[in-house]
């Protein structure tokens, strides 16, 4: 019983500081005014990163939310930010799903060919809708910088906000 | 036993199958926003435009920690560059110089041309001077957030000008807060003129390079070095305002070098313009 609560206290606790870092991340996307650093390939990491086995049929809903929050914050379309952060846990969940999640490099592999996939598909999208093309050394190096930052960041989530235990 | 490992682990992926599956729902949904332009509705627009201000303020009382770093060491580099201003402030020396002379001469001969050949007067505008208090001009969508909304007199479309030039226009107003899209902005079109001539075309954002014009008829006349401003048609932008200047003619295109350096902006200035025609018809 005892164990119960305590189980249950963590995994409370560790979804508290998810989503206190999910919104100090977006929420620092106001103030970023250089071209290196993306605070919303940040958050996609942060939810990649996440340790949620079980997590709650409500929780892909909070993450739609905090994306509709990110596109206020920074005047994108609606929708735009949702669906990189929803894409992001779905690469979370299938690694779970495939017995993947406790294997660090092929899920740092995964996360990589995910951002490519992203990157390919805006370059897309903007061509398709605006007839331009995003600067794509400058996409590159986002990625490279978001990816330097990878193995900290998950070191931090498995001791700080690991649910399962 | 068996019955029981085989029932908890189609729990478990049951449960897991329904979160993939709703996931992949609320991908659906988002997509749809996005190619349905959800946010173009007027419902949309309003609630947009209605919560830039509180976003604004929740998000600025998490970072303010940050930003109060980051502007100690914005303070620092500008007294720095302060002394080398002001150096060069003296030497050059404005008032006495010949070229403000010509200047003022210029504008003389304008004022009586206008007069011997009865031109109409053209609109006067008024503006409104705003701080920059979030710079979002490195994002696909450049955007920046000013202090000053409804209650300032301001209004959706309201152009927005630095001190060298052109710089956007506002796109959601608040009460207090307004929302203005640059001329990076990959959406971003603008009726510009080039050189003396007059040549029309569209200005057209390319996110962070220079911006392109397009569709202009008389593309072979056009030399680089060309002035290019806005033409005034469309309404929303008055007519001469300085854009940049024609750096590069590609097979059928042109790249523009803008006046106006949007990483350096602290101020702007929100012309009164469309309230102007609105008034006199």
């Amino acid at each position: 019983m005892i164990f119960e609560t305590d189980k249950k206290y963590n995994q409370y606790y560790g979804e508290l500081i998810f989503h206190v870092a999910i919104f100090i991340s977006i929420s620092l996307g106001l103030l970023s005014s250089n071209s290196i650093m993306d605070f919303v390939l940040l958050t996609c990491m942060i939810i990649y990163l996440f340790k949620g086995s079980k997590i709650h049929w409500y929780f892909p809903l909070l993450i739609f939310l905090w994306g509709i929050y990110s596109d206020l914050v920074i005047g994108y379309p609606i929708g735009y930010s949702s669906v990189l952060f929803l894409f992001f846990l779905l690469l979370n969940q299938a690694s779970n799903y495939f017995g993947i999640f406790h294997m660090n490099n092929v899920r740092f592999f995964l996360f990589l060919i995910g951002l490519l996939l992203v990157l390919i598909f805006e370059q897309l999208i903007i061509h398709l809708n605006f007839s331009t093309n995003i600067l794509f050394f400058l996409q590159i190096l986002k990625i490279l910088v978001i990816l330097v930052l990878y193995f900290p960041i998950n070191f931090f989530m498995k001791n700080k906000i690991n649910i399962n235990e | 036993m068996r019955t029981f490992r085989n029932s908890f682990f189609q729990n478990f992926f049951g449960s897991q199958l329904r979160i993939i599956i709703f996931t992949l729902i609320l991908i659906l949904v988002s997509s749809l926003f996005i190619v349905t332009k959800i946010d173009k509705s007027s419902i949309f627009k309003s609630i947009r435009s209605s919560s830039i201000s509180i976003v604004y303020y929740i998000s600025s009382v998490v970072v303010s920690p940050v930003k109060f770093v980051g502007d100690g060491v914005s303070k620092i580099i500008e007294i720095r560059s302060l002394y080398k201003d002001n150096e060069q402030y003296k030497k050059e020396r404005l008032i006495e110089s010949k070229s403000f002379q010509e200047l003022v001469s210029l504008k003389l001969k304008i004022v009586e041309y206008e007069r011997l050949l009865n031109l109409n007067e053209d609109l006067d505008y008024d503006f409104i001077t705003s701080r920059v208090i979030a710079d979002l001009s490195k994002k696909y969508f450049s955007s920046i957030l000013v202090d000053v909304g409804k209650k300032d007199g301001v209004f959706e479309n309201m152009p927005i000008t630095g001190p060298n030039g052109l710089l956007g226009k506002i796109t959601d107003v608040d009460q207090s807060i307004s929302r203005g899209m640059l001329v990076t902005d990959v959406s971003s079109r603008i009726a510009v003129s080039i050189s003396e001539e007059s040549f029309q075309g569209i200005l057209i954002g390319q996110n962070q390079r220079n911006p392109r014009i397009d569709f202009v008829k008389e593309f072979s006349q056009v030399i680089i070095g060309d002035l290019v401003t806005t033409s005034g048609k469309g309404g929303i932008f008055p007519s001469y305002i300085f854009v940049g200047q024609i750096v590069k003619k590609e097979k059928d295109y042109l790249e523009v070098e803008l006046f106006e350096d949007i990483d350096s902006l602290t101020h702007i200035r929100l012309l009164n313009f469309n309230n102007n025609i609105s008034n006199d018809f």
